[in-house]
């Protein structure tokens, strides 16, 4: 009589169970085995982010960058993306078994991130393209994030805690109503660095299939 | 349907009895409640039905790889392809260029005082070996070009790019936006890798040493 | 009045229920309208800025990062939640035949979930988002979502387990299974998420399962539950057959929460999970076909009333959609097809076409049905309707079309590594023109529909003794006239 009675809400509620059960629960315990790697320079691979790399990451997903910018690398021969350099290799799933939360993103408005560490090392080029992306890149639709730096007109005193490394000098056909150089705040310099270490060219084994 | 009715007018609302009824007037017009028509389902749809759900066992079967969570091909024999034809060093080298075009721009300009220019250095249409030790290693620190200091990081592409791609971009920088030198060999960049290519990025001392000492 | 071949004791019944649900409805659905007009101004701005970035750039709350998970949240919970929260309750009472309980309670709770929304929404404006795509909402406003619809459920339980009588209709079972379905998703997917239970690729698997079932099992049902009341009911002939109906429901109910895993191909999933994936989208075939020819059978012979009646035109635009939508959808995620437009404008194409071509006219059908009913007025412009109308479907094709175009060539340009990066920027630019264009009718039509939902729900001295068609004339400001001259 009961079972009558709730049959249909205990079949509904039963579909549901199995999916989440399939799709999340069992491929979360087929990845319980997942341990780092050691390079060969005795570090690491992969690490959790901590420090000024895990502030980065903060800022990343505070300012939503995900809604443009994937981080996944597919494999060869499905898409492009290993010929356009966005990556060595296909990303497994042992490269994000640290996220929290992940970051894997599905769009791509902009190019791919998993390894933009890798193949753009410089932190001036950073830099200028997160204060104007039309400055590196002409024609990108990226917006700025102007606010993540303290502009300097030529003859400013140095931003308080700012060493006179941190100034990048804006090329002269971009600089606008004296401003020339650019000092990255505390929350951009620590993007930076959370770009600068997105890197998943280390060879996992797994990655070769 | 009232798509019938006589042109509408508006009416006061009446008084208390009439009220009642004129506040429901949609509710009261409105066709009862759906019910169900009893038609047989088609048995040939049926029939469409269970090919399919078998189509979807066939698929999950043949696709799944082995189970496992790093089984990440769908087929284990998806082979890469075999080695590609060799292509036509200035079409290969555009592909390998827009990697490069972040800093040293599409049209080889640069950016003024932070990435050098392609265009018109001597680092890109002088001497072939230094060009590969360049691009295999990279450059770290204070690097003059033309006469201006740079100070930016070049990563190496050592481990990104086969010898074939590297001279394919070197022959492309070369023979690119205004610069006229000639291709770089494949077997050029093999022997520079030999050498070198365990070292870090060069510095500008570093570079000028290797290319001194042919 | 036309037949109808109710006794009079039905009547009564249905006046009860909804003297029962008028306000009720009404606030969930007024709040759904105006959250709709924020999604719609939040999508705007979103637009404008991809393809002028310049706009309001300085900005740092409106930056596109965080205005765009805005535009998507509003839209789903926003109006979404509400204007199926309001649908479930008024149907379910319909369909029981009995009276709402506790609306006080209910309403309270819909001002909670409004609140919780808005909460949400400056929270991820402020920077406070988790980052987990359609779970931006932080954490603390979270319980006033979930809490308010706790009581929806009850609510929908008690209605269910009242009923008048034991024959269940095919649109009560969706219903129960949405109140069924939203809680465990949105419960298990913020557990795996934003409370840590899994981290890493397993959690990205959650963040997708959760994103297409939200559509899947919580849209597309309310939708459906209304596709399957408003047809047969404002023509007046049965539904097709009610084995298909069978058929249909419980084929969706297993199939379409497998699915989720294509929002992830070629990603660094195991390739179970994405086959799966494909299977289950696949299969939805079976379900959306079956559903299509109950509902589109069911209308066969009667075409010619959608040509006055309001809440039909809106219901069969939403119900046609949804059999294309659906077939589109499945397609989609084979792997073939994915290599070309995943990470593309497409999918966004694809989501407005569900979303703005199925979901929202099937809402707005439920309300130009059912708000005469509860507020004792018919709606006052019928121009107003025609441009609601017209707004929705040209303005929906419009941005379907074109995202759908743009990003089949960005696909391709994308999978061909000799065209520079930023090339494919500069292809897409003109089609981003159109989609704000796109946005703007729809805009418009929101705006229309508000105008006339404002007015109804305004008690006036004069009524309208016919329904509004969509063919008849009908002026608000001669209404307005001629109740002064009965005032003097």
């Amino acid at each position: 009589m009961l079972l009558k009675k709730l049959g249909l809400s205990l079949g509904v509620f039963l579909t549901i169970a199995a999916s989440v059960t399939g799709l999340v629960i069992i491929p979360n315990w087929q990845f319980q085995g997942h341990q780092p790697m050691r390079k060969a320079d005795g570090t690491q691979y992969p690490l959790p982010y901590f420090g000024e790399q895990a502030k980065g990451r903060a800022v990343y997903i505070d300012q939503g960058c995900i809604y443009c910018h994937s981080q996944q690398v597919r494999m060869k021969g499905y898409g492009a993306d290993i010929r356009r350099n966005w990556g060595t290799r296909r990303s497994v799933p042992r490269d994000y078994m640290y996220h929290r939360p992940h970051q894997l993103g599905t769009m791509r408005t902009g190019p791919d991130l998993a390894s933009i560490g890798h193949r753009q090392p410089s932190a001036t080029w950073h830099a200028l393209h997160l204060y104007d992306p039309r400055i590196t890149s002409p024609g990108s639709n990226m917006p700025r994030f102007n606010y993540l730096f303290t502009e300097m007109r030529d003859g400013d005193a140095l931003p308080v805690g700012a060493f006179p490394g941190d100034v990048i000098k804006i090329p002269p056909q971009f600089q606008n109503s004296g401003i020339t150089q650019l000092v990255p705040n505390e929350r951009g310099k620590a993007l930076i660095e959370y770009l600068k270490a997105l890197n998943q060219s280390f060879p996992l084994p797994e990655a070769q299939q | 349907m009232q798509s019938d009715q006589p042109k509408p007018e508006h009416r006061r609302a009446p008084e208390m009895q009439d009220r009642i009824l004129e506040l429901h007037a949609a509710a009261m017009r409105e066709m009862s409640d759906p019910r169900d028509g009893m038609r047989p389902t088609p048995v040939a749809f049926l029939i469409c039905c269970l090919l399919f759900t078998m189509w979807g066992g066939y698929y999950i079967g043949a696709n799944a790889g082995d189970w496992t969570g790093d089984g990440l091909a769908e087929q284990a024999n998806r082979a890469p392809a075999g080695p590609a034809a060799p292509q036509n060093p200035m079409v290969l080298g555009a592909e390998v260029y827009n990697a490069c075009t972040q800093c040293h721009q599409a049209d080889g300009k640069g950016l003024a005082g932070q990435f050098p220019p392609l265009a018109g250095s001597e680092f890109v249409t002088g001497d072939e070996r230094r060009l590969a030790a360049i691009l295999l290693n990279g450059i770290n620190g204070d690097f003059h070009v033309n006469g201006q200091i740079y100070n930016s990081q070049m990563p190496a592409w050592k481990d990104v790019y086969n010898d074939e791609e590297i001279a394919a971009v070197a022959t492309y920088i070369r023979a690119s936006f205004g610069n006229k030198a000639g291709p770089v060999a494949k077997t050029i960049v093999e022997a520079v890798r030999k050498q070198v290519g365990a070292a870090g990025a060069w510095s500008e001392a570093g570079l000028a040493e290797f290319a001194a000492g042919k | 009045m036309s037949a109808t071949s109710d006794s009079r004791g039905e009547v009564v019944s249905r006046i009860e229920v909804d003297r029962s649900a008028e306000w009720v409805v009404t606030v969930y659905w007024a709040s759904a309208l105006l959250w709709l007009t924020v999604a719609t101004l939040a999508g705007l701005i979103s637009s404008i800025k991809l393809h002028s970035p310049g706009f309001l750039g300085n900005i740092e709350w409106l930056t596109f990062g965080r205005i765009r998970p805005v535009h998507w949240d509003t839209a789903v919970y926003g109006f979404g939640g509400t204007a199926a929260s309001g649908t479930l309750l008024w149907l379910q009472a319909r369909l029981c035949q009995t009276r709402i309980p506790f609306p006080t309670l209910l309403i309270a709770g819909g001002v909670v979930f409004n609140v919780g929304i808005l909460l949400g929404s400056i929270g991820v404006l402020m920077g406070k988002s988790t980052g987990v795509e359609t779970l931006e909402f932080p954490l603390w406003a979270m319980p006033l979502l979930v809490i308010p619809y706790v009581f929806i459920v009850i609510a929908n339980f008690k209605m269910y387990f009242n009923r008048r009588n034991a024959h269940t209709y095919v649109s009560q079972w969706y219903l129960m299974a949405v109140t069924i379905w939203f809680p465990v998703l949105v419960l298990s997917a913020e557990a795996c998420t934003n409370l840590g239970a899994v981290d890493g690729v397993a959690q990205a698997i959650a963040n997708w399962w959760y994103g297409h079932n939200v559509v899947g099992l919580f849209a597309t049902p309310t939708g459906i539950a209304a596709a399957y009341y408003l047809i047969p009911k404002v023509i007046g002939k049965p539904v097709h057959s009610y084995h298909l109906s069978l058929l249909g429901f419980w084929s969706n109910a297993i199939f379409y929460n497998w699915a989720g895993t294509h929002h992830l191909t070629g990603g660094p999933l195991p390739a179970w999970t994405i086959t799966i994936g494909v299977v289950g989208s696949m299969m939805m075939f079976i379900p959306v076909i079956t559903i299509g020819i109950n509902h589109h059978m069911t209308m066969v012979g009667s075409f010619h009333h959608l040509k006055t009646s309001p809440t039909l035109r809106f219901a069969v635009m939403g119900s046609m959609v949804y059999t294309l939508s659906s077939f589109q959808g499945a397609l989609e995620s084979l792997r073939s097809h994915q290599e070309i437009t995943h990470f593309t404008h497409y999918t966004i194409g694809h989501v407005h076409f569900g979303m703005y071509g199925f979901f929202a006219p099937l809402m707005f059908a439920m309300m130009y049905y059912a708000m005469p009913r509860l507020t004792g007025n018919e709606w006052i412009s019928a121009r107003l309707i025609r441009i609601h109308f017209w707004c929705t479907l040209g303005g929906m094709l419009l941005y379907t079309l074109a995202m759908c175009y743009a990003g089949i060539r960005q696909g391709l340009m994308m999978n061909d590594p000799t065209v520079p990066f930023l090339n494919i920027v500069k292809f897409t630019i003109p089609y981003l023109w159109i989609r704000t264009a796109a946005g703007l009718i729809l805009l418009a039509g929101t705006v229309a529909f508000l105008i006339n939902f404002w007015r109804i729900v305004q008690p006036h001295r004069l009524r309208f003794v016919t329904p509004t068609l969509m063919t008849t004339e009908r002026d608000y400001d001669m209404l307005l006239k001629k109740e002064k001259e009965l005032s003097q």
